[in-house]
């Protein structure tokens, strides 16, 4: 999932990671106009369930970790891909988390609540909270994780934007003010949290579910003997040192191979049913279909090139779990390239693939057609916005020449980055390429490769001619915000230093709405707002081309139970998910 | 014989000084670095005390010479330094971790594979014509013509997949790595079958065995005496190639039975562009070859006494 | 013979594709997708419903291209280098036997990889890394036979009769050299076919769509068990075109080594 191409490292962390929430089907997350005191009634669980059975239950399931995921996997204030974010969620809880129809549910908050001019926030936590060593788990523990990864010296500067509401964390992660206690994370008491915003953000409690809010162990981080590259203590995570808080604590841990847990006896929702689970890292995707069908995997991603052959199996498909994934895989323009420069050379481009051929037909099982930045189920997504973009070759023809190229033999050689060359993408793309050659009659050349990677340097390509390179936005929380703020805006709220911005195209037009809408409240306006800022994105002076809203598969064992599926991201295993054989 | 080994040695450490600094030459004609370090774009969102810290740490600042210098005395002194894909651990770390899984499967390879194909091509040669013969050379064409990553495929379906002889997740056990070694090693052992078969004819249609034949020597004899002598000195040569063709065979074999080993990490290495990391791998494997090619060298001096060192 | 046949054969069938086919291996049909074997389409059609035959014939042009411009290359580099360091001896020879040891104990497969990374894709990078992975064999050979034929009384002959060392290399140091070049040549070929297929199998050979049989089989690999097709024809056109050159190679040595004959 990780392919994004340009602000690498951390965009693609955010992005790419970011790890897609989904709205409940279009049923907007509405805490931010909670006021008072939620109780959301517990699931009760037998905190020491007695063992029936003298086998522990062990559920083996596989993760097909990159190398860089693997690094942040421990630290979640740094973390950022999807697969860290899954290990982070294993091992540690925030305050809050997701359901599987996307509701916020307490993980070590008991309650909270919101002041009247939306800016603080308090939270209760559950009271007796232990790590998984037994020592007690309080409010203090919340407030020095916090400050710890906005601290400039822990260096995961591309996860900052994950706390950028928090009133004064800029100015101390960026060292203006060097006093922690200038960043608005208080514990009160043992038991209470106190958070202040900059300003009232609805989104908030949802961006509460990410690793950056996690509760790290400080005695397990004032343990750690080594110092890690990036000047942070390492391996403290890992067994013997880590003490947790989540539902899982590993016990063997073998970079690129495996990650073995064990349940944690402490954990705020009770012991996990499952005694044992088994995080196998197999990335060549024949294996992990091999491993799945002679029983080893329990649970696996499909890879998209096995689809084909899973709805021709009746006893595979019995196992197939589809979701709609929160994310858009679309092509970014590489903007202030002369020959692109004409808005309507854009939309040209974006008329000239097919995108419904391309994914019912193409690629069958993929995702669906997208026409907009912002997917299905998010405050702003309107089916009729981009309509006008639609598949026309004739319409393609004629934007080009409006834009300055009536005889397309004059525009020049167009390139398309697509990362990693899988076979999935290379088809994909060798498609789109013959259908805009069809359509603009223009020469498009495909450059395969990551930018960092196999002989691609997408940073040697850019500024010179007509180029677009492929990325996915997977949210991080289920609001418009993320999908608009982190990549489009200029400067981006995480940006710490912006001394490039004549490199890149803004759109003042755009990134006004796009912080108009952030601090707006009211779910008809952000509509509304999220809507003209569509409009420009996508449209009048598109930066980018939505291609597809991925689907994603999976196998599941059917004696695996309650897995939570966290719409179009984490299959997750919580306290309740057991084995029934 | 001592003064030979000497030199050679000497050479072998003047090679692997020329290594390292084309495989440096190479890593910094080429674009990437830390965590994207040379880019723009990527730049304007790190801290300035950052970029500051991934410059004095990779000493980039640094003329190259420079720079080759300091990495060559921290090589010297056994410091590999940092990858720039594996942000907690350090190279020596990296490598301690992976290589005796690779050395451990490249080892049991090449023994089972050259031992193995010299027996079957010394009996196929001795039975030339018979129907053993004709399946020997049916199995070196087969497997010497199959890439290895189709032959994965091949086994994992076959041997996991329908049969369920096998795992296929995870490592430790010898069952683990019945797989990868037999898909390691059946390239080698056709060709040590075909190189065995060759010698063995070869030397059978020489003219002191025809002499030995002429005196009436029995046939066993002369098999043992001379035929298998003369054969088995020249396979010793075989070694060096056959381990280091393992090494390039283990690239495909690793990932694809997810084997925690350093060619899967070196694969890694160059999909990311992680030079630290890569110049690691290569010198170890370089060094690795010149060894085995050294020991071969002594070997052969051992076993044939007309070689001469000087 | 079998092995020369079966290579004219594909070799004809690459070269003369457009008129045997009447498809493009570029052009996808978004109406023939996925095709299993017809009529039509004898190989079946792939993703993005290109027939698997013109691709495979097209395939071919590159992968032929590739092992024949490859050990063009690699002969010429090699030949020149192992015959001045044969010929000339002493200081010359010293050095460059010293460099070929070098090179030697790169691991050529790791070598290639690292050289695709530094040059980037495509179809000159690749005979260059190519090429500079294995020019040290032939040098080393030519050089053996060079040394060889130095003491050979022809050799003395036409030297003391005054012959240029330029026309003693090219008149008689080369013809002797044509017979193990040849060997050579037909084993180095299907080597290099083969080193493509990996670096493409790779991600870092060839730059696509054009095909070639690496990329078909990289494309075929992750599809294995959707559609099988996809793999099992260029991995079937490579292992004959491996078998045919081994073949040919063997066919070659036991015409041209007379120590070989049995």
């Amino acid at each position: 999932m990780v392919q994004k191409l340009d602000r690498r490292e951390f965009l693609q962390a955010a992005s790419a990671a970011a790890a897609v929430y989904a709205l409940a089907a279009c049923k907007p997350q509405t805490v931010e106009v909670e006021k008072e005191v939620t109780r959301v009634v517990e699931k009760v669980v037998e905190a020491t369930p007695v063992p029936t059975s003298p086998e522990p239950i062990t559920a083996n399931i596989n993760m097909a970790l990159n190398r860089g995921d693997i690094g942040d996997a421990g630290e979640p204030g740094c973390s950022g891909a999807v697969n860290s974010y899954y290990m982070n969620y294993m091992m540690f809880a925030a305050l809050v988390r997701l359901t599987d129809k996307l509701e916020i549910e307490p993980d070590l908050a008991d309650t909270w609540s919101v002041s009247d001019d939306g800016t603080v926030y308090t939270f209760k936590l559950k009271p007796d909270l232990k790590w998984s060593d037994g020592s007690p788990l309080t409010a203090h523990d919340f407030e020095w994780s916090i400050k710890r990864n906005l601290d400039p010296k822990m260096w995961c500067g591309g996860q900052f934007w994950q706390l950028v509401d928090i009133k004064g964390s800029r100015a101390y992660y960026t060292g203006e003010n060097t006093d922690p206690d200038s960043v608005a994370v208080k514990a009160i008491d043992d038991l209470t949290l106190q958070v202040e915003t900059e300003t009232p953000a609805g989104y908030f409690i949802q961006v509460c579910t990410l690793p950056a809010f996690m509760a790290v162990p400080k005695a397990s981080v004032d343990k750690a003997l080594e110092i890690n590259q990036e000047g942070r203590p390492q391996d403290w995570w890992k067994p013997p040192l880590g003490i947790y808080s989540g539902p899982f604590m590993p016990v063997e841990w073998i970079t690129d191979l495996r990650v073995y847990f064990e349940a944690n006896p402490y954990y705020a929702h009770g012991k996990p049913l499952i005694d044992k689970l088994n995080i196998h890292m197999i990335q060549n995707t024949a294996t992990v279909m091999a491993a799945y069908e002679v029983g080893e995997l329990d649970m696996v991603d499909l890879p998209e090139t096995e689809y084909l052959r899973v709805i021709g199996d009746e006893e595979l498909l019995a196992d197939m779990v589809t979701s709609k994934e929160l994310g858009v895989q679309h092509l970014v323009w590489d903007m202030g390239v002369p020959a692109t420069e004409d808005p309507r050379v854009r939309q040209a481009f974006a008329c000239a693939i097919d995108k419904d051929t391309l994914m019912n037909d193409v690629l069958p099982g993929v995702g669906s057609p997208a026409y907009q930045f912002l997917a299905p189920g998010l405050i702003g997504y309107n089916p009729e916005i981009g309509q006008e973009l639609r598949y026309d070759p004739d319409k393609a023809r004629k934007l080009l020449s409006d834009g300055g190229f009536p005889n397309p033999a004059d525009f020049p050689e167009m390139l398309i980055n697509y990362g990693a060359g899988s076979t999935l993408y290379q088809t994909m793309f060798e498609a789109i390429q013959a259908m805009v050659q069809d359509a603009l009659k223009i020469k498009v050349t495909l450059v395969p490769g990551d930018q960092t990677s196999l002989g691609v340097k997408l940073a040697d390509m850019r500024y010179k001619q007509p180029l677009v390179w492929r990325q996915f936005w997977g949210a991080d929380y289920p609001d418009p915000h993320n999908f608009m703020v982190v990549l489009y805006t200029c400067p981006p709220p995480q940006a710490a230093v912006w001394e490039t911005p004549e490199r890149v195209l803004c759109n003042p037009k755009f990134d006004e709405l796009v912080w108009q809408a952030a601090a707006e409240t009211d779910n008809t306006k952000r509509a509304e707002l999220y809507r003209l800022c569509e409009q420009q994105l996508v449209v009048e002076n598109p930066f980018v081309i939505p291609l597809y809203y991925p689907t994603r598969h999976r196998l599941i064992k059917p004696y695996l139970k309650n897995v939570v599926i966290i719409p179009q991201s984490f299959v997750m295993i919580r306290e309740t998910t057991t084995i029934e054989k | 014989m001592g003064r030979f080994i000497v030199r050679r040695l000497l050479h072998a450490v003047a090679t692997l000084f020329m290594i390292t600094i084309v495989t440096f030459g190479v890593a910094k004609a080429t674009p990437g670095g830390p965590f994207g370090f040379d880019d723009p774009a990527v730049q304007a969102h790190l801290p300035i005390e950052q970029r500051q810290r991934y410059i004095e740490m990779y000493g980039l600042d640094k003329p190259i010479p420079v720079q080759y210098w300091n990495w060559l005395s921290s090589a010297l002194q056994g410091d590999l330094g940092y990858s720039y894909s594996f942000k907690n651990e350090t190279i020596n770390h990296i490598i301690a971790r992976t290589f005796p899984v690779t050395a451990k499967l490249g080892v049991i390879a090449s023994a089972i594979g050259l031992t193995l194909g010299t027996l079957i091509g010394v009996t196929a040669a001795l039975k030339r014509g018979s129907l053993f013969d004709a399946a020997a050379t049916a199995w070196t064409v087969v497997f010497h013509t199959m890439p290895v990553f189709v032959l994965a495929v091949f086994l994992v379906i076959i041997f996991v997949v329908e049969l369920r002889w096998f795992p296929i997740t995870g490592w430790g056990t010898w069952k683990h790595a019945v797989l990868p070694v037999v898909t390691l090693l059946l390239g080698p052992l056709s060709s040590t079958i075909r190189f065995a078969r060759a010698k063995v004819l070869d030397v059978l249609g020489s003219d002191y065995i025809r002499t030995a034949k002429a005196k009436g020597l029995p046939r066993t004899l002369i098999t043992r005496r001379h035929v298998l002598k003369n054969t088995l000195i020249p396979i010793v040569t075989l070694a060096g190639p056959t381990i280091a063709g393992m090494l390039t065979g283990s690239i495909f074999v690793e990932t694809m039975f997810n084997v925690p080993g350093m060619s899967k990490s070196f694969v890694g290495a160059a999909g990311s562009r992680d030079y630290p990391l890569i110049m690691a791998s290569t010198v170890i494997y370089g060094s690795l070859i010149i060894l085995m090619n050294l020991l071969v060298d002594v070997t052969y001096g051992l076993l044939d006494p007309r070689i001469r060192y000087d | 013979m079998v092995g020369l046949a079966a290579i004219a054969l594909l070799t004809a069938a690459s070269i003369f594709a457009p008129w045997l086919t009447p498809y493009d291996p570029l052009q996808p049909d978004f109406t023939a997708l996925r095709e299993s074997y017809s009529w039509a389409h004898p190989l079946g059609t792939d993703m993005a419903g290109r027939d698997m035959l013109t691709r495979v014939l097209y395939g071919g042009r590159m992968s032929l291209a590739v092992g024949v411009t490859a050990q063009l290359a690699v002969m010429f580099v090699g030949i020149i280098i192992g015959a001045i360091s044969g010929y000339y001896g002493k200081l010359v020879d010293t050095l460059i036997m010293r460099f070929t040891d070098i090179m030697f104990a790169f691991p050529t497969g790791m070598l290639q990889i690292i050289l695709m990374i530094a040059f980037g894709r495509g179809f000159p990078q690749m005979i260059l890394a190519m090429t500079i992975t294995s020019w040290v064999n032939v040098a080393r050979l030519v050089r053996g036979e060079v040394l060889g034929f130095k003491q050979r009384e022809f050799i003395e002959a036409a030297r003391s009769v005054g012959a240029r060392d330029r026309d003693i290399i090219w008149r008689h140091l080369f013809p002797n050299l044509i017979g193990p070049m040849i060997v050579w040549f037909s084993l180095g070929i299907p080597a290099a076919i083969m080193a493509e297929a990996g670096l493409s199998f790779l991600g870092i050979g060839l730059v696509p769509p054009t095909p070639s049989w690496g990329i078909m089989m990289n494309q075929g690999n992750e599809m294995w068990r959707a559609l099988p097709h996809m793999i099992i024809v260029p991995a079937a056109v490579i292992a004959l075109v491996m078998i045919s050159f081994t073949m040919l190679g063997d066919g070659l040595r036991d015409a041209l080594d007379p120590h070989m004959s049995r």
